[in-house]
């Protein structure tokens, strides 16, 4: 497969994401992790929300960031593929975002670019993890030992 | 061990109908024999009566609230029906689900929809079935015993949160104080310093509206609206705060060492039932003195509060969290560096207002 050529999709609806201010926050309602990406990050999310393939998502940092096309290229392909072990993207099924997308943001000027980085937090996971409905019997009821009669008056 | 409930052929929404007719005519029928205590409140600018089938659970159930009560006249907006097995001995009907369907936090996904919500908390301790279709919800608590001092003092927090959805409202993690007229949202972590700054306030010309649990108005004008009339302090810092600290004989204590203090007893006056936001503090303690507020990024208090509050109900959050995210677009964001001097918080929140006034 031709990678520049690859859409690539937000795992929904598992997936979700806000951005704001240059910072984009994705949850991942089924772990229970969650996400941050800054600045050149947060743009090449866009380009993913917008169905936009790797080459046009390049294209897109390009445009917002002092960066040459190479590089551009490189560094969308590691971060697409991050997000694909994260299972926070898929390859998408469909059209592509040249004919289905959401417009892609105008640049203001070309900002400095720095590597995107994908940073991931966990100290939610417990929350899920210890939740005590999996300590349960099979049954698929709050039954404790002997209160089976009970639970059906 | 029993063999699993056989996957049933109904579909979700008629499974969740049975269940929730059920588990209604069950209580009607604990309300027929304990007798009825009923209790109207407005929360988020909308009524909602609790019925209790007798009076076991009335005041673990409603204390919270008594700031918001209303007199009962006319049909409420929305009924949260009652019943507890200890006092009543009706227990729940039977399941509609497999255990592969409960997910996280108790919901049962699969048989919750826009219109239809369910959660069992583990072991044999309480059920909420909601149905927007019938007005209603319905809460079977195992007994008094089973009700924790948190829930106390946050009753039927996730019932409250999933009716509030339809009103335009969502729950975060947060809190709130401020004017008639205008005030601000606190958001942040646990033990970042929102009970403390919003506490603060309660001795000065600011109203409250909540320290940790709050509704939050998505519209085009972003409001906080008050859930409890109740605020937490862990017990060390409760000096801090002598009229609080006077009234710690009445305080309850919860398992993570903090003081819970139902505040329409103390200072019912300084309650609000909610207020427009103007803007949204991080806050900051600084071991210093004074306290300032300077500004803030919006992802900073959107990074504070969002992935908390979204991941606390996985099916609720998808609102909250976008609602979060549209509410903060329109509110300047602020660091709140609080000192030593607690008069000095409100001072400096009173002045931020005047400011964007």
């Amino acid at each position: 497969m031709d990678t520049q050529a690859a859409v690539f999709e937000v795992n929904e609806p598992m997936v979700i994401s806000e951005t704001i201010d240059g910072e984009t926050v994705i949850i991942n309602l089924e772990y229970g992790t969650y996400y941050s990406l800054k600045q050149v990050g947060a743009i090449i999310w866009t380009g993913i929300q917008a169905r936009r393939n790797v080459s046009d998502i390049a294209g897109l940092v390009q445009a917002h960031f002092d960066v040459e096309a190479g590089r551009a290229a490189a560094e969308v392909a590691e971060l697409v593929r991050q997000l694909s072990e994260e299972q926070l993207v898929r390859p998408a099924s469909g059209a592509a975002g040249g004919e289905t997308g959401a417009p892609l943001p105008a640049p203001a000027a070309r900002a400095s670019f720095v590597p995107p980085a994908l940073e991931k937090f966990t100290d939610m996971e417990a929350m899920l993890l210890l939740d005590p409905v999996h300590d349960v019997d099979e049954e698929g009821w709050p039954h404790l030992p002997g209160k089976d009669g009970q639970a059906n008056a | 061990m029993p063999d699993p409930a056989p996957a049933d052929p109904a579909s979700a929404g008629q499974r969740f109908d049975d269940f929730f007719s059920e588990l209604a005519e069950r209580q009607a029928r604990a309300e027929r024999e304990a007798g009825t205590t009923l209790r109207r409140f407005r929360i988020a600018g909308r009524t909602v009566d609790i019925r209790f089938a007798g009076p076991a659970m009335v005041g673990l159930m409603s204390d919270a609230f008594a700031h918001l009560a209303v007199p009962a006249e006319g049909k409420a907006d929305f009924t949260f029906r009652v019943f507890d097995e200890e006092s009543t001995g009706l227990g729940p009907p039977r399941p509609r689900w497999n255990i592969e369907e409960q997910y996280s936090h108790g919901e049962v996904s699969s048989l919750i929809d826009s219109q239809r919500y369910l959660q069992v908390i583990q072991p044999r301790r309480l059920v909420i079935a909601a149905s927007a279709g019938a007005g209603e919800a319905v809460v079977w608590v195992s007994g008094k015993a089973e009700i924790k001092p948190w829930e106390h003092a946050a009753p039927l927090l996730t019932l409250v949160n999933w009716w509030a959805n339809s009103g335009g409202y969502v729950y975060v993690h947060a809190g709130a104080v401020g004017r008639r007229e205008g005030g601000v949202l606190i958001l942040g972590r646990s033990g970042a310093g929102k009970s403390h700054t919003a506490l603060a306030c309660l001795r000065s010309d600011l109203l409250y509206v909540s320290d940790d649990h709050c509704l939050l108005g998505t519209g085009a004008r972003p409001k906080a609206a008050s859930m409890y009339a109740t605020g937490k302090l862990f017990t060390h810092d409760a000096p801090k705060f002598p009229f609080l600290d006077a009234r710690r004989d009445r305080a309850i204590e919860t398992h993570e060492g903090k003081l819970v203090f139902f505040l329409n007893d103390i200072c019912p006056d300084r309650l609000a039932p909610g207020l427009p936001l103007k803007a949204v503090l991080i806050p900051n303690p600084t071991g210093r003195r004074e306290t300032e507020i300077v500004a803030a990024p919006r992802s900073a208090a959107f990074f504070a509060t969002a992935p908390v509050t979204a991941l606390r109900w996985p099916s609720l959050g998808r609102a909250a969290f976008t609602g979060i995210a549209s509410a903060l677009k329109r509110l300047p964001s602020y660091r709140i560096n609080t000192g030593t001097d607690l008069r000095g918080i409100p001072q400096a929140i009173g002045a931020l207002l005047d400011r964007l006034a």
